[in-house]
């Protein structure tokens, strides 16, 4: 049964390895997924230690439900302490590596100490062994699970693991499951790599035993119909994610060169109409009916040959917000990101910052090694970059740290690099705009992982909804107006405990209210659960674990990097800067300092904080946190 | 099951008036606030490639 996977606490010091069951009032504190694996991470992560040092852990945790019959239930976890943030490490990836580890017993993997040579773990059929991985290192992310599975002698061998980025320490170094999947945000590859950790190779042949398997399975088809009668769905099974990308574009949504422009003459080049002659088939993660994953083939010019998976709405937005003007520009920044093992997202927030810093003529060819950083050089400059930062080369050493260790190192060149290095919390963030609308902003500035999109972002917040359905979704007022403050504090945390139950179940998040209320929530969620686990949860139970898990995560945040309400803020040219283009409804969008603000005090209220966005005494007792670390390990073998 | 969205029907991105698109209509212009997109056709399903007259950055930077 689900209920039956376990927790695996492997040490690489002293290549220890325990394995305890998960209890139950542990499950129900946490679900599994993000939740169990924050609770680890705070037990495990030796307080104020070194992200890099043998104190870090790196925690893998499949979702309660990956794995299982229910739709698109193929999500894992992976966490540590953020050598970008300081603060809590969290990423969520699809594919097939969840739902691999639990049938091979095994939900959490707890990775802690340091090897002192290359080693990868063998997972198999309730087993783990470290093996030598010294003829892995060197050998990117395409090679790496190729090789394992030959060695291994098994094709269904499930790899996850890290590049040349990882290996080099470079802080946004992701961890790598798939064709396409990457657990892209906050360094998680960092961390395997200074634990010379170079894969986890899974093969599981358990059976996954539901607890009402005939009512699972009736309901899972009822789920699927409803997520495919909705129009989201269909888009999705057409164009991927990157059907949001023409609405967004079109209204001036998109950010390019850093944010000083919200829409370019040359878009026609980067719309998914313009991917067509690229495209070569759709896939689609474990159990999922909507098969959003793009295969691109690069038929001609230098990269003939190229194939992959992807890319995303968010490569679009990333790669595509240098003034990149074509698809073949994206797609070689993509494929070679992915073969280094380097997180899209915050490379190319953090290499339009720079640009910026060249374009204003705060640094110059001397700090660049000589490189031309103007944005029409875009097209060159991309791959040079992508391998620059992998092998830690020229420019490369410095775009390798991240937001704050840029800032650091050029901030002797002007005082001003901070303005353009835009980051919440050390995370640079998604090449979209959030100076429009009042709720994103909070939702960036709130984030437990720093600047990102997928932790609280209510994308409903832009279909103008009617207030009365808005009103009984969030159980409180709420503007239908993307560009009001009114109850969108109240929105996001909503958005925010919603995604992290999301996150502990192990469903995809884009089949969820994420993009329509059409979309299963709560009350499918304890369907879910009854037919499956056999444990039965109401819904203020499951709201009330999304709202542990994130208390949990900013607790976190606090013990390792002092983070509080100084920190919860955005970018300033945000404020500073009203939108130059778009349509009428988003042209002179700006945040109001004063408003945000305000917002950010009802937001701490509704969370049961003060005034500086800590917990306060009784918000820890209510949701039983008041008792970490510790409250729920124990030790069994 | 809910009654579901015939997949000519859009929304206006700048006043969200609901735009029922005749089919293969490559422009449209919102009823309400004028503001004219183009439209592109997948799978019998209309979406908004983009906007006519919207101002753009020409220069870069």
């Amino acid at each position: 049964m689900p209920l039956r996977s376990k927790i695996a606490i492997i040490d690489l010091s002293n290549n220890k390895i325990t394995k305890e069951p998960i209890p139950e009032r542990m499950r129900r504190l946490y679900l599994g997924g993000r939740g169990i694996g924050a609770h680890l991470i705070y037990n495990h992560v030796e307080p104020k230690t070194d992200p890099l040092g043998p104190g870090n852990a790196l925690v893998i945790s499949a979702g309660f439900l990956t794995g299982t019959v229910a739709p698109a239930a193929s999500r894992t976890h992976i966490g540590c302490k953020s050598p970008l943030t300081n603060g809590f490490g969290s990423s969520n990836v699809g594919g097939f590596l969840g739902p691999e580890l639990k049938f091979a017993g095994f939900e959490h993997l707890v990775i802690k100490g340091a090897s002192p040579k290359p080693v990868y773990l063998w997972v198999h059929d309730g087993e783990i062994e470290i093996k030598d991985a010294s003829c892995l290192w060197g050998k990117d992310t395409f090679e790496t699970p190729q090789i394992i599975r030959e060695e291994l002698d098994d094709e269904e061998i499930k790899v996850a693991c890290i590049g040349l980025a990882g290996e080099n320490l470079v802080k946004l170094a992701n961890f790598r499951t798939g064709p396409k999947n990457s657990a892209g945000r906050t360094g998680t590859g960092c961390i395997a790599g200074s634990k010379r950790l170079k894969a986890i190779a899974v093969r599981g042949h358990q059976d996954l035993k539901l607890a009402c398997p005939k009512e699972a399975l009736q309901y899972a088809k009822e789920a699927v119909d409803q997520i495919m009668s909705t129009k989201v769905a269909k888009a999705m099974g057409v164009d991927g994610t990157s059907f949001i990308w023409n609405v967004t574009n079109t209204s001036g949504l998109l950010e390019f060169y850093n944010g000083q422009v919200n829409k370019l003459e040359n878009w026609r080049g980067l719309t998914i109409e313009a991917f067509e002659k690229y495209r070569a088939g759709m896939a689609g993660c474990f159990n999922c009916t909507v098969h959003c994953r793009h295969q691109f083939r690069i038929q001609d010019g230098p990269w003939a040959g190229t194939f992959g998976e992807g890319p995303e709405y968010n490569t679009q937005t990333s790669l595509g917000s240098f003034g990149a003007d074509n698809w073949e520009t994206l797609l070689v920044g993509w494929h070679l990101a992915n073969k280094y093992g380097i997180d899209t997202t915050g490379w190319s927030n953090d290499v339009r910052g720079v640009m910026e810093l060249y374009q204003r003529g705060i640094i110059d060819k001397e700090v660049t090694g000589g490189l031309d950083l103007s944005w029409s050089n875009a097209n060159q400059l991309i791959p040079i970059l992508l391998e620059q930062t992998a092998k830690k080369e020229g420019l490369g050493a410095i775009l390798a740290e991240g937001s704050l260790g840029i800032i650091r190192e050029l901030s002797k060149y002007s005082k001003d690099v901070e303005y353009y290095i835009l980051h919440v919390k050390g995370l640079g963030k998604l090449g979209n705009v959030d100076r429009a609308q009042p709720s994103f902003a909070l939702g960036i500035a709130t984030s437990t992982r720093g600047a990102d999109h997928l932790r609280s972002r209510p994308a409903l917040d832009h279909f103008h909804l009617p207030e009365d359905v808005l009103r009984k979704l969030y159980g409180g007022n709420v503007s239908s107006d993307f560009r009001s403050y009114e109850g969108k504090a109240r929105m996001v945390r909503w958005h925010e405990l919603t995604y992290a139950v999301v996150d502990c179940l192990g469903t995809c998040k884009f089949q969820t209210v994420f993009f329509s209320p059409h979309l299963p929530a709560y009350k499918e969620w304890r369907k879910y659960l009854r037919y499956i686990t056999g444990l039965e949860f109401s819904e203020e139970e499951l709201f009330d674990i999304g709202e542990r898990v994130y208390t949990l995560e900013r607790m976190f945040n606090y013990r390792e990097a002092g983070y509080t309400r100084k920190d919860d803020r955005i970018p300033e040219r945000c404020i500073r800067e009203p939108l130059k283009y778009g349509l009428p409804a988003i042209k002179g969008a700006h945040i109001d300092r004063k408003k945000f603000n305000k917002m950010l005090d009802e937001y701490y209220e509704l969370h049961g904080w003060d005034s500086e966005g800590l917990p306060l005494p009784e918000t820890l007792k209510r949701l039983e946190l008041d008792k970490e670390p510790s409250h729920l390990i124990q030790k069994i073998d | 099951m809910r009654k579901q969205e015939r997949d000519n029907i859009l929304r206006c991105l700048n006043c969200f008036e609901r735009m029922e698109i005749p089919s293969k209509a490559k422009q449209f212009t919102c009823p309400k606030c004028k503001m004219e997109y183009y439209i592109g056709w997948r799978d019998g399903q209309a979406k908004i490639l983009g906007s006519v007259d919207v101002d753009v950055d020409k220069e870069g930077g």
